[in-house]
């Protein structure tokens, strides 16, 4: 039996399939981060494994493995207070993740639509974190120079904050949206199949 | 059964006694909030790093490090958030922008919080062996899918660096450009992350149908290859990183409540 025709969907397979799947995502969050920084990107690009993770493995799936991915960057980084930025990759993955069941996950308009709403979810979640956890300012010295910018022109720090960071969320959550729809609707049924609604499914089987 | 023999004292040290450490170090730079305790904690960490030869891995959070100093202390100090300009003299000058003691101030609170933490953390995570921490966590009651998600991450991580680096090499050869311009490197982004997304997405397939076929799903104990011992000194560690969490938080309470005053250098 060729492994693109076996059922992952059905209970235990599918809980193996999940168990891999979360690290998994882990892992292609901390290398999109690795490779923005080997090309000196002024974005973060560590949100694509949540994406691709909730869109194939179902919303919660995805949160888990976004979540865990600050936990263990903050870990790897030493900055323990940055894995609060969890709850950054928690909306993004509900979000995308309910989109996908619904079959939100199709079209331009689709992929569009997510990518605003999880940048702007982002920016509203990271700006009271990062005031947390570094005062105001960002990681990311392109942010900064924005907040800094936006600070002379007479705009508080909270406000410079948020309307600093949408830039960067924008092109960020843009590329990992649009990479993420790319590549699963190349994936094969057996793993699409994984995060489907009954509705979603029997399209899916369709295709 | 396996037992970690370390090159060095950090990398005998045991898995819990290291953890501990992380905890206490956390604790005592969150509560103490003093400038000298944070940069006696860099010194020794540096001092640590350079001791186990981890200097070239260490790069990176000095790197992370500098960005953070001139971002906080160039922004903080000359906008200084919350200060009415009007009511506090410069402190000085740095070209044209003025520098303010509060927003100076302001930052210190910031930067002394993250960087003596990522240096004291980097040393103890980094010298972590993947398989006693495996072990530790089913030891402390985690379930054997749970201990497995969390240690996997780190070994998927490793592998898909190797592949990434393997990738990048290969569609340079092929005339991938990345240098030049911003939207030059970013273009360059898609053609290294997709093929290492694509080929990891395929392996999955594989690893699940290999985890199936060794029994992940079978019902009842797992058994775990590794046996986790402790010397005196570990018990030591230990106790010392205790003492130092629950020092650190009876001091911050004490100069909250005005008991005793805070020590030379504490950060507002």
């Amino acid at each position: 039996m060729a492994l693109n025709t076996i059922d992952t969907s059905q209970s235990k397979l599918r809980n193996t399939y999940i168990a891999v799947l979360i690290p998994l995502g882990i892992a292609i969050n901390y290398v999109g981060g690795l490779i923005a920084e080997v090309l000196s990107l002024p974005i973060y690009l560590d949100s694509i494994g949540t994406v691709i993770v909730a869109v194939i493995g179902g919303p919660w799936v995805g949160a888990i493995s976004g979540v865990l991915y600050n936990i263990v960057s903050s870990l790897i980084g030493g900055n323990v207070l940055a894995s609060l930025f969890g709850l950054c990759n928690l909306g993004t993955a509900l979000i995308v993740g309910y989109l996908a069941r619904a079959g939100k996950f199709k079209t331009v308009t689709h992929i569009v639509i997510a990518t605003i709403l999880v940048a702007l979810l982002n920016a509203i979640i990271g700006t009271p974190i990062g005031l947390v956890v570094y005062g105001g300012v960002d990681g990311n010295a392109s942010t900064n120079l924005l907040i800094a910018g936006l600070q002379a022109t007479g705009s508080d720090l909270l406000s410079a904050a948020f309307i600093g960071r949408l830039p960067s969320q924008l092109l960020d959550k843009g590329i990992a949206v649009v990479i993420s729809w790319l590549i699963y609707w190349r994936l094969p049924d057996n793993l699409r199949v994984l995060n489907a609604s009954k509705s979603g499914s029997e399209s899916a089987a369709a295709e | 059964m396996q037992r970690n023999e370390g090159k060095t004292a950090l990398e005998r040290m045991g898995v819990g006694p290291k953890l501990w450490l992380c905890l206490g170090f956390t604790l005592a730079i969150l509560f103490v909030k003093n400038i000298f305790f944070g940069i006696a904690v860099i010194v020794a960490s540096v001092f640590v790093v350079v001791h186990e030869d981890k200097l070239g891995l260490f790069k990176v959070i000095l790197m992370t490090s500098l960005v953070l100093f001139v971002s906080m202390y160039g922004i903080y100090g000359t906008m200084a958030p919350g200060l009415d300009k009007a009511s506090e003299p410069v402190w000085f000058y740095i070209g044209s922008l003025p520098y303010w003691r509060s927003g100076i101030d302001y930052a210190t609170r910031y930067y002394f919080n993250v960087v003596p933490l990522m240096c004291a953390l980097f040393p103890l995570i980094t010298s972590i062996d993947m398989g006693d921490l495996g072990a530790l966590l089913r030891k402390m009651g985690l379930s054997q899918r749970a201990a497995f998600v969390f240690i996997d991450s780190f070994q998927l991580i490793a592998q898909l660096s190797r592949d990434m680096q393997q990738i990048k090499d290969a569609q340079m050869a092929r005339g991938l450009r990345v240098d030049g311009n911003v939207f030059q490197r970013l273009k360059a982004f898609v053609p290294i992350m997709v093929p290492v997304v694509a080929n990891s997405l395929i392996k999955i397939q594989d690893q699940a149908v290999a985890l199936e076929t060794r029994g992940f799903n079978a019902p009842g104990d797992k058994t775990v290859y590794r046996e986790l011992s402790y010397t005196k000194t570990d018990s030591f560690v230990r106790m010392a990183s205790i003492f130092l969490g629950l020092g650190a938080i009876c001091y911050r309470v004490l100069v909250v409540a005005a008991v005793v005053k805070p020590l030379s250098g504490a950060i507002s």
